[in-house]
C-alpha cells in the first residue's frame, strides 16, 4: 500500500482546531473503518485534538503546521510550531481527582494524548517545536480499501 | 455544540450535543456557575448527542461536579455517549461522576435525595 500524506496550516485558534479535527477525524474514519479498528479513530483524533490544542493555547507560535501520514500499519501525525520550546511527550499521571474538595479542573490534555498513542516523539530544531504521534494498527481487507 | 437548560421545580435539566470542547464549553460553564450561584444544585446533564468531548469538557464536568457537591447537591449524567464514555474512562473521572441511563431515572434519583 503506498503512503498518502495530507498537510495542513493554520491560525492557532481554538476555531481552527475544531475545523481540522473534522477533517482529521473524517480521515480516521476512513483509515480504521474496519469494524475492529473504529475505536482508534476515536482515540487518535482525541490525542490529536490535545496536542493542537496545547500549542495552540502555550506555543505562541504563529501558524500550526500540520502532516498527517497513513501507511499500512500506521498513522502518523506530525505538528511543527514555532514559539517556546515545550515537550510534552514524557508521560504525565493523569490529576487525582480522589478528593471532591481538591479535584483539579485541568491538567488532563497531555495525558490523554500520551494515553491514546503507541509513540510520541519531540524534537526541537532550528527554532521549531517538531511533535509526531503514531497510532499503528493492522489492517483488515475492508479498511485496506479507505484512502485520501 | 448546541444546548438547552430547562429549569423545573428545584432540577436544572441541560441537553448537549455536538462537540464538547474548548471553543464552545466556556459559555455553558458561565451559564450553569450563574445558575449554581443563584442556589439551584441539582443538575442533570443528559450527555447521550455529544459526539466528541476533549480535555476541556472534562474540565467542565468537573466543574460542574464541584459546583453541586460542594452546595451539598447532585449531579448526574444521561446515558454518556460512546466518545464521552472513553474519556470519562480514561480520565478515570468514571469513578467519581453518577450516571444514569434516562433523564427520568435521574430524576427519580434527586427527588429520593431531596426527600
Amino acid at each position: 500500500m503506498k503512503n498518502r500524506k495530507t498537510t495542513i496550516e493554520f491560525e492557532p485558534t481554538f476555531e481552527n482546531v475544531d475545523i481540522i479535527r473534522s477533517a482529521i477525524s473524517g480521515i480516521c474514519l476512513q483509515t480504521f473503518s474496519a469494524p475492529e479498528l473504529k475505536p482508534l479513530s476515536i482515540d487518535f483524533t482525541l490525542a490529536i485534538t490535545e496536542a493542537m490544542n496545547n500549542a495552540v493555547e502555550h506555543s505562541g507560535t504563529e501558524r500550526v503546521v500540520i502532516e498527517l501520514t497513513v501507511t499500512a500499519t500506521a498513522m502518523i501525525f506530525k505538528m511543527t510550531t514555532t514559539g517556546v520550546e515545550f515537550d510534552p511527550t514524557p508521560p504525565v499521571p493523569f490529576p487525582d481527582l480522589s478528593s471532591a474538595e481538591d479535584m483539579p479542573e485541568g491538567g488532563f490534555g497531555r495525558a490523554i494524548m500520551r494515553e491514546l498513542v503507541d509513540h510520541a516523539t519531540y524534537e526541537y530544531q532550528n527554532g521549531k517545536n517538531i511533535l509526531t504521534l503514531e497510532k499503528t494498527f493492522s489492517y483488515s481487507e475492508k479498511g485496506a480499501e479507505g484512502g485520501i | 455544540m448546541e444546548y438547552n437548560i430547562e429549569i423545573k421545580d428545584d432540577i436544572v435539566t441541560v441537553t448537549l450535543s455536538g462537540n464538547f470542547v474548548r471553543s464552545t464549553g466556556e459559555d455553558l460553564r458561565a451559564k450553569v456557575s450563574d445558575l449554581t450561584d443563584q442556589g439551584f444544585r441539582y443538575l442533570l446533564i443528559d450527555m447521550s448527542n455529544v459526539q466528541f468531548i476533549d480535555s476541556y469538557g472534562i474540565t467542565v464536568c468537573i466543574a460542574f461536579y464541584k459546583m453541586v457537591e460542594n452546595r451539598g447537591g447532585l449531579l448526574l449524567f444521561v446515558k454518556p455517549s460512546k466518545a464521552v464514555e472513553k474519556v470519562f474512562h480514561i480520565t478515570h473521572a468514571d469513578k467519581k461522576f453518577h450516571v444514569v441511563h434516562s433523564k427520568s431515572e435521574g430524576i427519580q434519583s434527586i427527588r429520593e435525595k431531596i426527600s
